[in-house]
């Protein structure tokens, strides 16, 4: 039979040009000539098989798959050598070369630690307040229980903004503690809340001073909140921060806003409080201010004195950077010095 | 405040070193910011022998001395001391030491021969006032151990205590009290739980030293109490040793008897007090009056430092006769000044009111240890003590007798009561005290309790103890006797619930970092003032800013009104090391408001691209890119367009590269949130920043408001797209928007998506290839419908357009 041969003869040629073929491609290409869903010459046969006769039939059709058959083993045995080879001859590349640079910003130090605290507190479920920069000298100050002329305001170096005609003098806060009233005003207890911001002191800048910087507070008031509390909270705050236990200390400190008023410490997290370089043999950081609010300051919130307690306390971001990532120059962070910037992830 | 440690130990009888004082002070009362060891003050001073001693060649009265200061090795002093001789151990100053003169030793050449070192006299070793000779040191002495080593040996022979000081930081709430080595003492005995009993002696007058005929009279408005005292027969001169020593160790310079008494009594007591030469005070007058009293408008004094003031209603003064001989609780005048010739004073002991005081004095912009004490304000009843132990003192060295002490107290200070409960208390501590420790702790600051109940106890508050207000200042020292090292830490048990607050905004900013990072943008910090040169190069010369009264220089001296001028600084800065810049920063700007007590704050995102590699307009590109890809991680749907001339804003029209300028706008209606542009070569050249620099700034509050929380999803695409290119020739320079949106109007529905694939430009032409992709969510789009949207498309682009197809 003519379609025999035929189709016999197809597999010594597939087999030659299998043997040619020198790529995957050119035997999807071959696969394609004979076997394609469309086109192929075998499919095609086999489509026409109900055309012919019954006995034709009987010959052709187990020969077509057949060879179908013995086609597609051609081919893939072929691939599978193609394959081979090519992982054989496979070039060898230098991996000791850099790899492809991938271009990202860098977020500014800050940020990175301002988002650590934020993420911290958030987790314990306090609020977030903001105020403004430029403040009334009544919420930086007076409701704060630093009345004009008393020596607190002397602790904090003031600029002030040149007053327009009838308005009283404005100036830039001086620290975050100027939110508290603000925020009290509108919220009752019980509440905690934390505010990040920016803060102002008149003050030379060198190393370790800045006329411009960063402060954080935190603010727990209700009708039991204590200086046990306190102490729970900026412990618990601390260890999450620098990820490993930490232990705090208060002395006795002085802020107006708050009584009592006491210094932290924390023990120092290089050396784990045996004495080191960094806390001065100390084996202690001094790291920020805190105390239970003032009576004065819930009065001037409009809430009735006696009533509440609770605690308030603060400390520098710019600080807690510098111990985090080992920082000696405080004015890195104003400088816009790439080189410092892109260093931090 | 810096104390004398060995004043301390005789006052509060502690045995403790000066590095335990400090903790105890530390962790009860106040902040030591540091003790300072005699040791550590003699750097570079060691123990040597003179080995030979010859006559300078080229001055008499110097002698060239050989010293040996290490076994072997000699050195040549030149030294003028008469009492040197062979054999004898002396202090030697080594190059490099510091003397307490604050004279840095070097070697050098004296009349021609070379000095290597000084062989140290009594006063340079700050030691006493000694100049007549070099110290001699004990036989015994090593060579070559540090002089300070040697002095401590000796201390310890004699069992004295060693020498330190102890600065601690006397915040204003112990003002009153602790800026005194009696209140510091006081502070250790109560921690250390012993009663504190140093009441020294008040004088007797044994001779008959007459009355003093003298009234006094003050305005109790701004004076207290004025407590005045003769003592006459002094011999002025030099005041002793022990006591020099105790004023220079707390960093007063000793004067003379009269002055060093007056500041001695001062560092001891907390009481400032002062001393009139009686004579130059009493003229030829027989009776006189003291007054205290505000002084006049333009009223004037020559002060004991010879600066004259003029003064004014908000000034106190003491006068004699209403004479003005004393800026009160400031500084005394030169007219009545003590001097070495002064045999009789009037000293003055008196208590003024602290505001008024602290105004004068900020007035004058003038600080002294008076005022610094009167400012925070003292106990009057220290007045008596003060001048009592002055009185003797004073009598005691410089062999005076003094008369009948007067006081004017009209309204005397007596002890206050403060009732605490015990349980607030504990529930402010978050302690389980008793009230019987309460009371303990109290009595030990010498406060008087009583109890009422078993809750309630009354506090009787001794008058030195300003700061003890209310319960809660009463309950602080409880605290402070405790020790907070002892206060358990506890989780709070109160309910807190979060009451809504600026949490949204904080997370926005957040994101809006998160994005401009990822997009490749580092984050920068400037300050947020800048000069009014640089709101002038911005185009804001003339607009009102926030100005500040007091700018630490010319260049900090406005508050910001736009991010421009500090991103282009900080390109300055970086172009050195970066060729490719890609800085953002958000910071708030500043806008004075004339129906508000505050200007209005906005934050603002500033983005600013600058490529030293690229040419024309690609930075320009690449800030919008990260604008628009910002904007659609951010939700907000916006168009960057072109910006209408009449609507350009002061900042544009200066600082844009002309043409290059566009406006952020909300897609739905057209919202301004921000421009984006080139910035113009010329204020580029203003900061020195020399290639394209291009710049956004996004206003981020109106950015929040309309972000579109809920972002739909949209399912991908079942059924495969179609792309076809189309080349379009633009003679006309028809913005690339108008021919997207003809190609979506004339294309109808089927067109899915229009981009930029290419784009070529000359002189001539412009030439812009979009790619259309084409697609239905129903079904498989054949070919032929494809091509006659396209047809459509090239229709309506040459007739809406005028454009040709490539």
């Amino acid at each position: 039979m003519e379609i025999i041969t035929k189709i016999n003869q197809w597999i010594s040629d597939a087999k030659s040009d299998a043997q040619e073929a020198r790529s995957e491609a050119e035997l999807f290409d071959l696969e394609k000539k004979y076997l394609g869903r469309k086109n192929g010459l075998l499919t095609n046969v086999l489509k026409s098989i109900k055309e012919l006769s019954d006995s034709e039939k009987k010959v052709v059709g187990p020969r077509a798959n057949e060879v179908k058959k013995e086609i597609l083993t051609i081919i893939n045995n072929q691939r599978k050598q193609l394959q081979e080879k090519q992982s054989q001859s496979t070039k060898t590349i230098d991996v000791t070369l850099p790899g492809k640079k991938i271009v990202s910003g860098h977020l500014h130090p800050l940020t990175i630690v301002q988002n650590d605290i934020v993420d911290i507190f958030t987790r314990m479920g306090f609020d977030i307040a903001d105020g403004p920069e430029v403040e009334s000298e009544w919420y930086n100050f007076d409701a704060v229980n630093v009345p004009d002329n008393h020596p607190g305001r002397d602790m904090q170096d003031t600029f002030w903004l040149r007053a327009e005609k009838g308005k009283k003098q404005s100036l830039l806060r001086t620290q975050t503690s100027a939110v508290q009233v603000r925020y009290m005003e509108k919220h009752t207890p019980p509440f905690h809340v934390i505010v990040p911001g920016r803060i102002f002191r008149h003050e030379a800048t060198d190393a370790s001073h800045e006329h411009t910087f960063h402060q954080f507070e935190a603010l727990m008031v209700g009708n039991d909140i204590s200086v046990a509390n306190c102490k729970h909270v900026v412990s618990v705050f601390f260890s999450q921060f620098f990820k490993k236990d930490v232990e705090i200390r208060l002395r006795p400190g002085f802020f107006p806003f708050v009584e009592p008023g006491f210094e932290f410490d924390i023990s120092c997290t290089v050396c784990d409080a045996k004495g080191c370089s960094v806390c001065k043999q100390a084996g202690w950081l001094e790291i920020g201010g805190a105390g239970m609010v003032h009576q004065n300051v819930f009065g001037a919130s409009g809430y009735e004195k006696g009533k509440y307690q609770g605690f308030a306390w603060g400390f520098g971001l710019e600080r807690l950077a510098m111990m985090k990532y080992n920082i000696d120059d405080v004015r890195l962070f104003h400088s816009g010095d790439l080189r410092f910037i892109n260093q931090f992830r | 405040m810096r104390f004398d440690y060995n004043w301390l130990c005789e006052l509060s009888k502690t045995t403790k070193t000066p590095g335990q004082v400090a903790q105890l002070l530390t962790m009860h009362t106040a902040e030591v910011e540091g003790v300072y060891k005699e040791s550590q003050q003699y750097e570079n001073i060691v123990v040597g022998q003179v080995l030979n001693v010859e006559k300078h060649p080229d001055a008499d009265r110097l002698a060239v001395v050989t010293v040996k200061t290490v076994e072997k090795e000699e050195r040549i002093i030149v030294c003028g001391a008469p009492n040197v001789e062979k054999g004898q151990k002396v202090a030697v100053a080594l190059p490099g030491a510091i003397m307490t003169n604050g004279m840095e030793i070097q070697k050098r050449a004296v009349r021609g021969v070379v000095s290597d070192g000084m062989i140290c006299a009594e006063d340079e070793l700050g030691l006493g006032n000694n100049h007549e000779g070099i110290l001699v040191l004990e036989k015994d002495a090593k060579i070559g151990e540090s002089f300070g080593q040697y002095r401590k040996t000796q201390q310890e022979k004699s069992e004295e205590k060693e020498d330190a000081t102890i600065e601690v930081d006397i915040l204003p709430n112990r003002a009153h009290d602790c800026l005194s080595h009696e209140g510091i003492a006081r502070e250790i005995c109560a921690i250390e739980n012993r009663k504190y009993s140093n009441e020294s002696g008040s004088y007797r007058d044994n001779n008959k030293a007459q009355e003093l005929d003298m009234t006094i009279e003050i305005d109790e408005e701004v004076c207290n109490r004025y407590m005045a005292v003769e003592v006459k027969n002094i011999t002025n001169g030099d005041s002793p040793d022990w006591m020099q020593r105790r004023l220079k160790q707390c960093g007063i310079k000793p004067i003379s008897t009269i002055v060093d008494v007056t500041n001695y009594i001062m560092l001891k007591t907390g009481q400032p007090l002062h001393a009139f030469d009686q004579e130059k005070l009493s003229g030829n007058e027989e009776k006189m009056t003291i007054g205290v009293r505000r002084a006049k408008h333009d009223e004037k004094i020559v002060l004991l430092d010879g600066s004259g003031k003029v003064l004014s209603e908000k000034d106190v003064v003491v006068v004699r006769n209403d004479k003005a001989i004393a800026l009160a609780g400031i500084m005394g005048g030169k007219e009545t000044a003590v001097s070495k010739e002064t045999k009789s004073v009037i000293l003055e002991s008196a208590s003024f009111d602290a505001t008024t005081i602290r105004a004068s004095r900020s007035n004058h912009k003038m600080q002294t240890d008076a005022a610094y004490r009167f400012e925070r304000d003292i106990d009057p009843n220290l007045c008596v003590k003060a001048i009592n132990q002055a009185t003797k003192l004073l009598c005691e060295i410089s062999g005076g007798v003094a008369g009948t002490t007067k006081d004017c107290y009209p309204q005397q200070v007596k002890e206050w009561k403060i009732e605490v409960s015990t349980k607030k208390a504990n529930d402010l501590l978050g302690t389980d005290l008793s009230q019987e420790e309460m009371i303990v702790f109290l009595g030990r600051l010498e406060i008087i309790t009583q109890k009422k109940d078993n809750d309630m106890f009354v506090c009787t508050i001794p008058t030195r103890r300003i700061d003890l207000q209310n319960a809660q200042d009463v309950i602080e020292e409880i605290a402070r006797l405790y020790g907070y090292e002892n206060i358990t830490p506890k989780a709070p048990t109160t309910a807190l619930k979060k009451q809504g607050s600026d949490e949204t905004a904080w997370e926005f900013i957040k994101k809006v970092k998160d994005v401009l990072v990822r997009a490749g943008a580092s984050e920068v910090y400037n300050y947020s003032f800048y000069s009014q040169k640089d709101a002038q190069n911005v185009g804001l010369g003339d607009s009102p800013h926030c100005v500040l009264e007091n700018p630490l220089s010319i260049d900090y001296a406005i508050m910001r009104q736009t991010l421009l001028p500090g991103l282009l600084k900080t390109i300055k800065t970086n172009a050195k090391t970066f060729s490719q810049i890609m800085i953002c920063e958000v910071g708030s700007v500043y806008f004075p408001k004339e129906d508000q007590e505050l200007p209005e704050e906005k934050k603002m995102l500033a983005v600013a691209v600058f490529d030293q590699s690229t040419r024309g307009g690609e930075s320009f590109f690449v800030v919008k890119g990260i604008v628009e890809f910002l904007c659609s991680q951010l939700g907000v749907d916006v168009i960057v367009a072109n910006q209408e001339e009449n609507q350009k804003t002061k900042i544009v029209e200066k600082t844009s590269h002309a043409g290059s300028e566009a406006d952020i706008l909300t897609k739905n209606c057209g919202l301004r949130l921000g421009t984006v542009m080139e910035i113009n070569p010329a204020t580029a050249k203003l900061y020195g920043v020399k290639n394209t620099t291009a710049y956004a700034e996004i206003d981020l509050e109106e950015t929040r408001k309309v972000v579109v929380e809920n972002h739909v999803y949209e399912p991908p695409l079942k059924y495969p797209a179609v792309q076809r290119d189309i080349s379009i020739n633009n003679e006309k320079g028809i913005s690339a928007d108008k021919i997207e949106q003809c190609i979506h109007q004339t294309g109808g529905e089927l067109v899915y998506d229009v981009s930029v694939l290419d784009m070529f430009e000359d002189e001539l032409v412009r030439n812009i290839t979009f790619r259309i992709m084409f697609a239905s969510q129903e079904r498989t789009l054949k070919n032929d419908e494809v091509e006659r949207c396209m047809e459509d498309i090239r229709n309506g682009l040459i007739e809406g357009l005028s454009v040709t197809i490539g």
